[in-house]
């Protein structure tokens, strides 16, 4: 495999903003179709932009989630958009940080100049996290081979992976805990959080184990709701409502786990592909990991933001525990972390709701939990056994 | 004790939970460059012959990594909790993991690269499970 051409790649930075944003009310439970949700964050969002449906060219959406929730097609039609592009990138998480890309490269080829991504999930009717969901696991080998032992439940996986990180580079319970209390903290800010009860210290340390060493306060929650972002080209961008945002850099990498077995097998444990996608993505930008002011990672459990701030270059290896529990990844702190709240706090929308966080940071609307001067901020976000890295500027 | 009963539509899932009947650990190994699948996908990703057999494991491996589960995510495993979950490397493949749990030992004392060996215990007539014991280290244990 041949690494991606940056001269290239080079030329799409900066071709893409992000122009209107919305999410619907974050909740554990609606009894409302997913289906009416994203229409109501995809209307939200375009609203934002000053735009309606009608000047839609294309849709981009993950391919695991959105199909069984709120199919492209239900939601094109329920808007009456005609579409001239139209493409499901990869999956979870790893979707919505893809999609300014995704959109670059339909605008590269003409294919049309408005495009529209969202997410709607209906986790709250669910057992907690998308390894419980049955349509995951089609393939049966779950069902065949791990659940029968025990390997139940989305929180084993991922205590296994902080199990695996404290055998080769050590992590205390403390450590741990500041991401939980950092970034709960950062949800107490927020208006629209589904969860604003901030977690102290003391009382992250005397909560239950789920599975050790994961506490309560490590695990997400459970969502119910919808996100969407409009994007367009730089032209266009600058004669709509708010200040655009800019697509600066994005890179995806996949490992050779298939989805049948990604928590299981994959050849990188603890998950490790997002290093190569934000190599990526700096590369296209032409920015390096010290210049980034701010950080939105996709946080279903606590380890996973340590992992990934080291696998974006943003700490040194094996540096990531020490580098929360020093204070760095707080609101004020030398590289603010999941200033909404994360999925920790905010709500459970994989990657939606960072991607949009970040656009409301670099527009500057975000109140107390606001990072001054906040020009280039960066969203990784992940789904079974792929990854996405986006990098984006104030406009 | 409660448990879950393996789906058992896919043949790769009958043959392996009718060797665990016979006290035997079967994994899938490739007719063309003889390593071990796991999970048996539909071609081998270092050679992709598509055909593999199954073959005896000595069920001796390490503990690559663990969790004590202390909530039960089904209400068939309450009555196992706590428990430890584990990803066990056999010796003869490091690069699968097996999942397991480990048992006739102190929870305490699990740690990554512990010595394990396979011991098969009877849930009821027709289930036997294969779970792993801590064991005596010995050569094929350096697997990290």
């Amino acid at each position: 495999m041949a690494d991606v051409d940056t001269a290239l790649a080079r030329r799409l930075s900066g071709t893409c903003a992000v122009v209107g944003v919305a999410e619907t009310a974050l909740v554990k439970v609606t009894e409302r179709d997913p289906r009416q949700l994203a229409v109501e964050a995809v209307l939200g969002a375009l609203g934002d932009a000053g735009l309606t449906p009608r000047d839609v060219d294309g849709i981009v959406a993950d391919d695991e989630v959105t199909p069984r929730t709120a199919p492209v097609n239900e939601v094109a039609a329920a808007l009456g958009i005609e579409r001239s592009f139209s493409v499901h990138g990869p999956p979870a998480g790893s979707g919505q940080p893809m999609a300014p890309m995704l959109a670059a490269m339909a605008m590269a080829a003409g294919q049309g100049s408005v495009f529209v991504s969202y997410l709607a999930v209906d986790f709250g009717r669910h057992e907690p996290g998308l390894a419980n969901f049955s349509y995951t696991n089609e393939a049966g080998d779950a069902e065949a081979f791990e659940k029968p032992l025990g390997f139940v439940g989305t929180p084993l996986g991922y205590a296994m992976a902080a199990t695996r990180y404290r055998y080769l580079f050590g992590l205390t319970d403390r450590q741990l805990g500041a991401v939980a209390t950092t970034i709960r903290r950062h949800g107490s800010l927020n208006p629209a959080a589904q969860l604003r009860k901030a977690v102290s210290m003391d009382e992250y340390l005397s909560s239950p184990y789920i599975a050790r060493p994961l506490r309560l306060p490590d695990c997400c929650l459970r969502t119910t709701g919808a996100g969407a972002f409009v994007m367009t080209g730089k032209e266009r961008a600058r004669d709509l409502r708010r200040r655009p945002v800019y697509m600066r850099g994005t890179g995806y990498a996949a490992s050779t786990a298939s989805r049948r077995h990604h928590w299981t097998q994959r050849p990188e444990f603890p998950f490790r592909v997002t290093r190569q996608a934000a190599q990526r993505a700096f590369a296209m930008a032409g920015v390096a990991p010290d210049e980034v002011q701010f950080a939105q990672i996709q946080d279903p459990y606590s380890i996973q933001v340590v992992l990934q701030l080291e696998d974006c270059g943003l700490c040194a290896p094996g540096e990531g525990a020490s580098f929360v529990e020093d204070g760095h990844i707080a609101i004020g702190g030398r590289l603010p972390v999941n200033t909404d709240g994360g999925q920790l706090s905010h709500g459970y929308l994989l990657a939606m709701t960072h991607v949009i966080e970040a656009v409301r940071q670099l527009r500057g609307e975000c109140g107390a939990r606001q990072v001054v001067d906040a020009e280039l901020g960066l969203v990784s976000g992940f789904g079974p056994g792929e990854s996405t890295v986006l990098l984006l500027e104030r406009g | 004790m409660g448990f879950i009963a393996p789906d058992l539509r896919s043949s790769a899932a009958q043959i392996f939970w009718e060797g665990c009947s016979r006290s035997v650990l079967l994994m899938p190994r490739c007719q063309g460059c003889q390593r071990f699948r796991w999970y048996l996908q539909v071609a081998c990703p270092w050679c992709w012959t598509l055909e593999a057999d199954w073959v005896p494991v000595s069920g001796d491996g390490v503990v690559f990594t663990f969790t004590v589960v202390e909530r039960a995510f089904n209400p068939a495993l309450a009555d196992w909790i706590p428990f430890v979950s584990a990803l066990i490397q056999p010796i003869e493949s490091p690069d699968i993991r097996f999942v397991s749990r480990i048992v006739n030992c102190d929870i305490d004392d699990v740690h990554v690269g512990m010595p394990v060996s396979v011991e098969f215990c009877r849930v009821d007539d027709r289930l036997v499970m294969p779970l792993f014991r801590p064991r005596i280290a010995g050569p094929g244990d350096d697997t990290g």
